[in-house]
């Protein structure tokens, strides 16, 4: 996996960035908090989604997750229960939505911090999604720079890498 | 009589965040339009009358800095306020934009404070009145 950071920051910062921003995004968006996993289960009916970045060095930050994150997180910013069919059919839109705002704040916080960001290299992608494929959460999960949270018991991996 | 606004946003899920907002921030709203991308927008545009447009940049088909273009060439649009609703990391992008015909931004994540902030500013400069004392 190509690294990300520069030699301005340390791995470790970088990933806590990725952190923050995640958590920035699905807090003000759908009052949805991050803690550490207690165990890295696989997510049941997981998905990636996915949104490719550039700084101008392109990477991507990706997110695994159940799709019912998605139906919680659209209920609550419906203000509905995630039984009601329309927070079930916006699911798949909000974590689309919800990565992309991450991305937007991770952006953020590294232009903020210096971190080699200027107004012609920066990007951001359009955020995509499939489903989680047979045996890729052991992968994902146990890979370096991945996050393994709790949103609201729901069970998610989170990582930002550079791309070829 | 309220102010109509047109939410244009890639994502159902924002256009929804951002209606609720609308409709607790005591604006006086008439008809609320949504619209998922800046194309759809336009044609909004070209049936309604719509007083604000909230905006999102980065959407398929047409994204919200062709759709605002647009508008500036057009009559009937030259002068409805459009502000823009963004997950846009880049601040200095977004102040340019106001050169570029746009009344004002909003970043994602948003408060509700923000939006309504937002559209009240973009409502003042439509007359008095369009926001309610708090």
């Amino acid at each position: 996996m190509p690294e990300m950071t520069t030699t301005m920051m340390t791995t470790a910062a970088f990933d806590a960035i990725v952190l923050e921003s995640l958590a920035e995004a699905l807090e003000t968006m759908a009052f949805v908090a991050l803690m550490p996993a207690a165990e890295p289960t696989e997510p049941a009916d997981g998905c990636v989604v996915s949104i490719e970045f550039a700084r101008p060095e392109r990477g991507v930050l990706e997110l695994v997750a159940p799709r019912a994150l998605g139906t919680l997180l659209a209920a609550n910013v419906l203000g509905t229960d995630p039984s009601d069919p329309e927070a079930v059919a916006r699911g798949d839109d909000a974590l689309r939505e919800a990565v992309n705002v991450a991305c937007g704040a991770m952006l953020r916080r590294l232009k903020d911090l210096g971190e080699g960001l200027s107004t012609t290299g920066l990007h951001m992608g359009l955020p995509e999604m499939r489903p989680l494929g047979e045996g890729e959460w052991a992968t994902v999960s146990m890979s370096a720079g991945v996050a393994v949270l709790d949103a609201d018991g729901n069970v998610i991996a989170v990582r930002a890498k550079g791309l070829e | 009589m309220g102010y109509n606004i047109l939410i244009v946003d890639d994502s159902a899920t924002t256009r929804a965040m951002i209606k609720r907002t609308i409709q607790l921030a005591r604006i006086e709203t008439g008809k609320i339009y949504e619209a998922g991308d800046g194309r759809a927008g336009l044609e909004v545009l070209a049936s309604n009358a719509v007083d604000v447009v909230l905006a999102d940049l980065n959407m398929p088909e047409m994204g919200g800095m062709e759709m605002t273009h647009r508008m500036r060439q057009a009559e009937a649009t030259r002068n409805v306020p459009v502000v823009v609703v963004s997950a846009e990391p880049n601040v200095e992008r977004l102040e340019a934009l106001k050169r570029d015909g746009i009344q004002g931004y909003v970043r994602k994540p948003f408060t509700p404070e923000g939006v309504r902030d937002a559209i009240a500013k973009a409502l003042a400069a439509l007359g008095p009145g369009a926001v309610k004392a708090a």
